[in-house]
């Protein structure tokens, strides 16, 4: 196969990459050695016509819009944070979470003031307060948000929560949630004009994959 | 067929040529606009950021960051005109920092029927051909989504969400404007639409299924013609493919070529900017930004020729000796001593000959 032919697929690092990666090979593009332990990024199955790699979970997104990687699969709260020009084919139903507000039990705010608020998720909290008509003083910070209303720096905290454990841990709590995540495949827009068999026939396989995750999950489709 | 890149210059010199050949006459902005025209039409630009300055009379002026706008407002009231244009424009890039695009067009203005709107169709497609030697041209019609987002919705608002996902070929999300209150009959149709693309044979089939309404079967005629009558396999249609729709109605276009990730040329139809704007012509053309082309494939050499002379050798006879060479179509290069680093294919030492 021409390396031209291959479509190029960019998965995210980690727990999240592995779980998806599993749902690639039930669609039937397995790619054996990619779980063998080793320093290689680029895996190809000749067989399948698919070349994976692995990236950092926020620049998968990057990578497909970009068109270094044909599709990829990126968290929502990615692409709404800085909204890439991609198509979003499919929510892969991994990787549930959700975005929300969390802060000190028994916060109560204050309206006569901006709320204060530390977020990786600027964009996102932005439209989220600008919809609610909360005046907010944002707070960009990259990690350790949960240590911004310890230390004073912020009233709340915008943040993506899983179980609760770290917010908990922490003496934080939800104070609401505000946007269910979860992993999407996402296209190249060019990459999908020149190899729109192929990405299709992935998109209906996975799209199998997924809907019969949901039906053994007992999920209403 | 895969070719090597040109530059920038060249290509931008040659489409522009293409345009002449076809009785698009040249069109040069020799002035600065003013904020306002921008400012006005915020949606219409890629980017609403625009580079300001102020004049020496006070008025807020701009560096142009579209050249669509400008082509309008020159329009007197039913004038009919097809220009070309090679412009640099200004608009940030990805990292929000201003750069400086070359871009190439046409615009044609006046009374649009299905033939000029095939021969800029057609126009297009040789600027991807002539770039790239392969392409995809992505057409659909604004009148598609629109036909069933209005039904699904009055929301202005709301549509706007609904286009969103809809130029994402985002199912779900489509689906999921039913909990907001929009016809949940019409967001299968516009689920079902996003997801049409591929060659005409195979779309037009699936798109004739979704209504019998005479307004939209009749937009997809339009399509259908345009589709056979371009009779290339480059040509993609594509039901996503959409752009505001208080400047666009009706055909509306991306191109791509191998390689590079982003549309280089896109264009449509845009009445209802020509309206926004007071005219009462019909509009459509389109832009190809040269700047998101893969840079032209270094020359193996700096020059064919490097010519090196001596301290006392006649310019007269240098001067000569460069451009019989050049008349024999090599690029040549004269001075006393080679650049550091600078390779030629060939040396003649005119300082050695003297000697």
């Amino acid at each position: 196969m021409k390396s031209g032919e291959f479509v190029n697929i960019a998965l995210p690092k980690g727990r999240l990459g592995e779980k998806v990666y599993a749902m690639f090979e039930k669609a039937g593009y397995a790619c054996p050695a990619i779980l063998e332990n080793s320093r290689r990024l680029t895996f190809e199955s000749g067989e399948t016509g698919v070349r994976y790699f692995w990236v950092k979970p926020s620049d998968a997104a990057i990578y497909v819009e970009r068109g270094a990687a044909d599709i990829g699969v990126a968290g929502k709260d990615i692409l709404l944070e800085y909204k890439p020009d991609v198509y979003e084919l499919l929510d892969l139903g991994a990787g549930k979470c959700r975005m929300a507000v969390a802060g000190p039990k028994g916060f109560k705010d204050d309206p006569t003031r901006p709320l204060r608020a530390a977020t990786k998720f600027t964009r996102i909290a932005s439209e989220y307060f600008a919809s609610r008509g909360r005046d907010v003083d944002l707070i960009h910070l990259n990690g350790s948000i949960e240590l911004a209303p310890i230390l004073g720096l912020s009233d709340v905290i915008v943040d993506i929560v899983e179980t609760g454990k770290t917010l908990k841990e922490n003496g934080l709590v939800v104070l609401e949630e505000f946007l269910p995540i979860s992993a999407r495949l996402i296209s190249n827009k060019a990459s999908y004009a020149f190899k729109s068999v192929k990405i299709k026939e992935i998109l209906a396989a996975l799209y199998n994959v997924v809907n019969t995750e949901k039906t053994s999950d007992g999920t209403k489709i | 067929m895969k070719k090597p890149f040109e530059s920038e210059e060249r290509t931008g010199l040659a489409l522009q040529s293409l345009y002449e050949k076809y009785g698009y006459q040249p069109y040069k902005m020799r002035k600065f606009e003013e904020y306002d025209l921008y400012a006005g039409n915020k949606s219409f630009l890629i980017s609403e950021n625009v580079l300001t300055f102020t004049d020496p009379g006070g008025k807020l002026m701009a560096l142009k960051p579209d050249v669509t706008l400008s082509v309008v407002r020159s329009c007197r009231q039913g004038e009919e005109k097809k220009i070309c244009y090679g412009e640099k424009v200004y608009r940030p890039g990805r990292d929000g920092s201003f750069k400086e695009i070359t871009q190439v067009g046409v615009e044609n203005v006046g009374k649009i029927d299905l033939y000029a709107v095939c021969e800029v169709l057609s126009l297009a497609l040789s600027s991807l051909l002539f770039i790239a030697g392969d392409a995809r041209l992505c057409i659909s019609d604004t009148r598609l989504f629109s036909f069933f987002a209005d039904k699904a919705t009055s929301n202005a608002a709301l549509r706007e969400e609904l286009k969103n996902a809809f130029t994402a070929k985002n199912r779900e999300e489509i689906l999921s404007f039913a909990k907001r209150g929009c016809d949940g009959r019409m967001l299968d149709r516009l689920a079902a639409l996003s997801s049409l693309d591929g060659a005409p044979c195979e779309v037009f089939p699936s798109l004739y299924k979704l209504s019998k309404d005479r307004a939209y079967v009749a937009a997809v005629k339009e399509l259908q013609t345009l589709a056979e009558v371009l009779d290339s396999p480059a040509v993609f249609i594509d039901a996503s493919v959409t752009g505001d729709l208080d400047y666009y109605g009706g055909v509306i276009f991306r191109g791509y070529i191998p390689g590079v990730g982003e549309s280089v040329l896109s264009g449509g139809q845009y009445d209802p900017l020509m309206r926004k704007m007071g005219k009462n012509q019909s509009a459509l053309g389109f832009a190809v930004c040269l700047d998101s082309l893969p840079p032209a494939a270094p020359a193996k050499y700096d020059a064919d020729l490097l010519i090196l002379y001596g301290e006392d050798s006649d310019p007269g006879t240098v001067l000569r000796e460069v451009k019989k060479e050049t008349a024999r179509g090599k690029t040549v290069y004269a001075a006393r001593t080679a650049p550091a680093g600078f390779t030629a294919k060939s040396v003649l030492d005119l300082k050695a000959k003297e000697d």
